[in-house]
């Protein structure tokens, strides 16, 4: 095991890039959905970019019977499927696959914890990979304390008191708890048996480029982050729109609902990255800091004005793309009468100096008419009675408009004189796309989130104050909800959700973003 | 669409079409990078410059400036072509520049107007740049890059003296061998082969070193330019003296002093065909008490390295390690064009050049 402080000769002075360390990964869940589009294809892509550590090898963990040669090939056809780079590679296949293995178990078999351990030491002398160890929780969350406790007591997890042995990390998938206090609960559960540093709370969201481009865009270009503030925004706009339904994940919808799928975790990790203040170095600890501060000073959601400030909607029968498509209620393992949100929409104000009087709406919805997931921040009005005002019309608001998906890119709207004599104003978008300028395919999250956990770099990750402030504003909302009966459905497939979201912004002169 | 305006001597109309053509094509505003100007004083490119622009102008939009010599005895004057859509979907425009000998002058003053504003400009320069008089030094002040083949050199000590020279002239612009960016993947390899106290100091007070390089025949005149380079960073990075010894056949021999020994680097030829030569095809590296040997060698047919690391007593299970930048492909092309460019490199020329 390399020690902490030994530094390579033959590294470069103040070198920032970052290497996975060898590591053995073992993948809990390993015949689910996840693994196949997500998990293996980013692997290989990882081997593929050369990326991957040299001294790696994969071990998926799952309960039904199979063979190391059977697992290979349904992750070759898995890879073949979902990978972004087409063709797969045979010879890199063939070498890399030989590092994939299968190990059968009952998460809660001891029995096969140990037999794992004794496989992962092997593993360890043929690849020598140091005794580090990444464990991919990718299972129902109710197994997370579980196989936990299993790593723990059967040797699979290392304290961290020694800084110069082998590491064990853990991913977790979200959601992290359903609320705040399950989200305390199973915090308390977990680090029983590990510190903070061993935990990777993974929301995929932080490793999209264009997620990681909004620090590059906010903390590089002095000319925005002038005027990031409440002297010129008028209001931020996060839209997370789905036109696709729940599909065949109606079990898991009814447990969950777009607050606590959505909300909770991708788009306040939005708001924090938007909302905070430059940190004060690049690392983990410092960006977190910064979100937790930004999250911890949303002001909670005045409890008798639920109802202005949350609005809950669900989707009823309607039209996609022109095709009728049958409502929430109809779908696949959903109850009849589920009043399972498909749709929030939120009022949230910041109470800090930068952001006192911004107002934060989000909104978030499945079955509405397009798929865009976007940050737009619309700058204040021109001065009243100015110059370009006086015939009465009032000109547009400047908007910069941060695409995450699809179509990344950015757009600045601004006011544009019409040519000719006598000619009106007429706003236009200053556009970049991501695909014109950078045409390849950028890495998946996934790819990046696996090598920055084998790194070491918790800087994607969540961390669990960030979680627990989220939860903090946003259960209380939950329990009203909870607590009241909505009429629902209250929009059609393909509208922009219910009219009661559209009131949340009337009542300040606004309106959503047409997207 | 082409328009082609061949024009022995060209009239200010006639390049004020070209212009003109270019701020009103009737194709969409495409986006553009950065300016490339490429430069060869051939008919054509070379094979190898030829795939890393295959690979620019299909990854990236950029405006590319293509300059020729003209070989054709009988051809006086400037030649200008213009490609609006460019030879493929993602290059925003091409223009190709052909010029005699004699009218080489006039070059950069064809180009400046044809550069897109507020973008970078890369030049890529195929002949040695450190002693072309006629259109670089009126280029390389606008330049954010110079990239370059320290093989096209007939000396290569010389050349580096005169290149660190002409890199300390211009401090904004970034110089690249690619014959550096072609070596990175070894340098990472080796990184992770020697990345502990014990393999460190062995590789540090190491009692032989063989690196194998390409030799195949070429009209390139250093095939040995990566392999010095790979040597010199390793002495720079490990506080080694390095003498040359008189050359032996084609295999070049280096005595490297350490605080407490000495011992001798090689360079052996190896011919491998469909490589560019002078990549670094292998390398041997013997511990102080022989004791141990680490082999390194690309697998055939991968873009992978095996790693044998035997002594005496056993012999460690192989491993392979990724090895990058082997043949032009996408991350090559982000090396050579947009990473940062390594002091390592700086450090390194100048030892070599004995600056």
């Amino acid at each position: 095991m390399t020690p902490v402080s030994f530094v390579n000769p033959l590294e470069e002075e103040n070198s920032t890039s970052k290497t996975a360390a060898p590591c053995l990964m073992v993948i809990f869940g390993a015949t689910g959905d996840l693994t196949a589009r997500k998990l293996l294809p980013a692997l290989y892509n990882l081997a593929r970019e050369g990326q991957l550590p040299a001294h790696f090898a994969c071990v998926g963990f799952a309960r039904r019977d199979k063979s190391n040669e059977v697992f290979r090939t349904e992750m070759r056809d898995a890879v073949n499927k979902y990978s972004r780079i087409k063709p797969i590679d045979n010879a890199l296949w063939n070498s890399f696959s030989e590092q994939l293995y299968y190990h059968r178990s009952e998460f809660h078999e001891d029995e096969g914890y140990q037999r794992l351990r004794t496989f992962l030491n092997d593993l360890d002398l043929k690849y020598d990979t140091k005794g580090n160890r990444v464990y991919y929780l990718s299972t129902q969350p109710s197994f997370f304390p579980l196989i936990i406790e299993k790593l723990h007591k059967n040797g699979l997890i290392y304290p961290t008191s020694n800084p110069h042995g082998p590491w064990s990390r853990v991913i977790i998938e979200k959601p992290f708890g359903n609320d705040l206090g399950s989200a305390i609960g199973l915090q308390q559960e977990i680090t029983k048996f590990l510190d903070e540093s061993q935990i990777y709370r993974i929301d995929h969201y932080l490793g999209k480029e264009t997620v990681q481009n909004l620090l590059i865009l906010r903390f590089s270009n002095p000319i925005f982050e002038s005027i990031w503030n409440n002297h010129s925004i008028d209001h931020v706009q996060i839209t997370v729109s789905e036109e696709i339904g729940i599909g065949t994940r109606g079990n898991f919808w009814e447990e969950a609902g777009m607050l606590r799928d959505i909300v909770q975790n991708h788009m306040m990790q939005l708001l924090s990255i938007i909302a905070m203040e430059p940190p004060t170095s690049l690392t983990a600890h410092s960006i977190h800091d910064e979100k937790v501060k930004v999250l911890e000073s949303i002001r909670p959601i005045p409890k008798n004005n639920f109802d202005k400030y949350a609005i809950r909607g669900q989707y009823g029968p309607g039209y996609i793309n022109g095709e009728p498509v049958i409502g929430y209620r109809e779908e696949n393992n959903v109850n009849p009468k589920s009043n399972v949100e498909t749709y929030v929409a939120l009022e949230l104000e910041i109470d800090n100096w930068r952001w006192s009087g911004v107002p934060f709406f989000l909104r978030a919805g499945k079955r509405l008419p397009k798929r865009a997931t976007e940050v737009a921040i619309t700058f204040k009005s021109a001065p009243a009675g100015c110059l370009f005002q006086i015939a009465g019309k009032k000109i547009d608001q400047n908007t910069l408009v941060i695409r995450i998906q699809p179509d990344e890119g950015m757009a600045v709207k601004m006011n544009c004189k019409v040519p000719g004599i006598n000619s009106p104003i007429q706003p236009v978008k200053m556009d970049f796309h991501y695909g014109s300028y950078f045409g390849l395919s950028p890495p998946e999250a996934y790819e990046r989130l696996l090598c920055d956990c084998m790194a070491g770099d918790t800087t994607l990750f969540a961390r669990v104050d960030e979680v627990l402030a989220s939860w903090k504003l946003l259960t209380p909302v939950l329990e009203h909800w909870h607590e009241t009966v909505p009429q629902f459905p209250n929009y059609a497939s393909g509208l922009w959700g219910p009219q009661a979201a559209d009131v949340i912004l009337a009542k300040s002169n606004r309106g959503w973003r047409l997207l | 669409m082409t328009t082609a305006l061949t024009s022995a001597d060209p009239t200010i109309v006639s390049y004020e079409n070209v212009l003109t053509k270019l701020r009103e094509s009737q194709t969409p505003k495409r986006a553009s990078l950065f300016n490339l100007v490429i430069y060869t004083k051939h008919d054509f490119l070379s094979d190898y410059f030829q795939a890393i622009v295959q690979e620019i102008t299909t990854q990236f939009p950029c405006r590319l400036i293509y300059v020729q010599h003209s070989s054709d005895p009988n051809h006086e004057g400037v030649c200008i072509r213009l490609l609006t859509e460019g030879s493929n979907k993602v290059t925003s425009e091409e223009v190709h520049i052909k010029s005699s000998q004699s009218h080489l002058n006039r070059i950069p003053f064809l180009i400046f107007p044809l550069l897109l504003r507020d973008l970078p400009v890369y030049l890529l320069w195929e002949p040695d740049p450190s002693v072309e008089h006629d259109v670089l030094p009126l280029l390389i002040p606008y330049a954010s890059r110079l990239i370059y083949d320290a093989n096209a050199t007939d000396n290569l000590t010389q050349f580096c003296k005169r290149i660190s020279r002409l890199k300390n002239s211009h401090p904004k612009c970034e110089f690249n061998d690619i014959n550096w960016t072609l070596l990175m993947g070894w340098q990472h390899i080796l990184r992770q082969v020697f990345d502990s106290p014990t393999s460190s100091e062995q590789l540090r007070n190491n009692n032989g070193i063989e690196i194998y390089f390409n030799s195949c025949k070429s009209d390139q005149m250093h095939p040995e330019s990566q392999a010095t380079y790979l040597l010199e960073w390793l002495a720079n990075s490990l506080n080694w003296e390095i003498l040359p010894i008189p050359k032996k056949n084609d295999t070049f021999q280096f005595s490297c002093k350490t605080d407490s020994h000495s011992f001798v680097a090689q360079f052996t030829p190896k011919n491998c065909a469909n490589l560019y030569p002078g990549t670094i095809v292998g390398l041997n590296i013997m511990t102080n008490d022989s004791k141990k040997e680490y082999s390194i060698e690309p697998i055939p047919n991968q873009t992978k390295v095996a790693v044998h690391i035997s002594s005496q007593e056993t012999c460690e299970l192989p491993f392979s390690l990724p090895l990058a930048n082997l043949k032009p492909g996408f991350p090559y092309v982000k090396e050579l064009f947009f990473s940062p460019i390594s002091n390592q490199y700086e450090e390194v020329i100048k030892v070599i050049g004995n600056v």
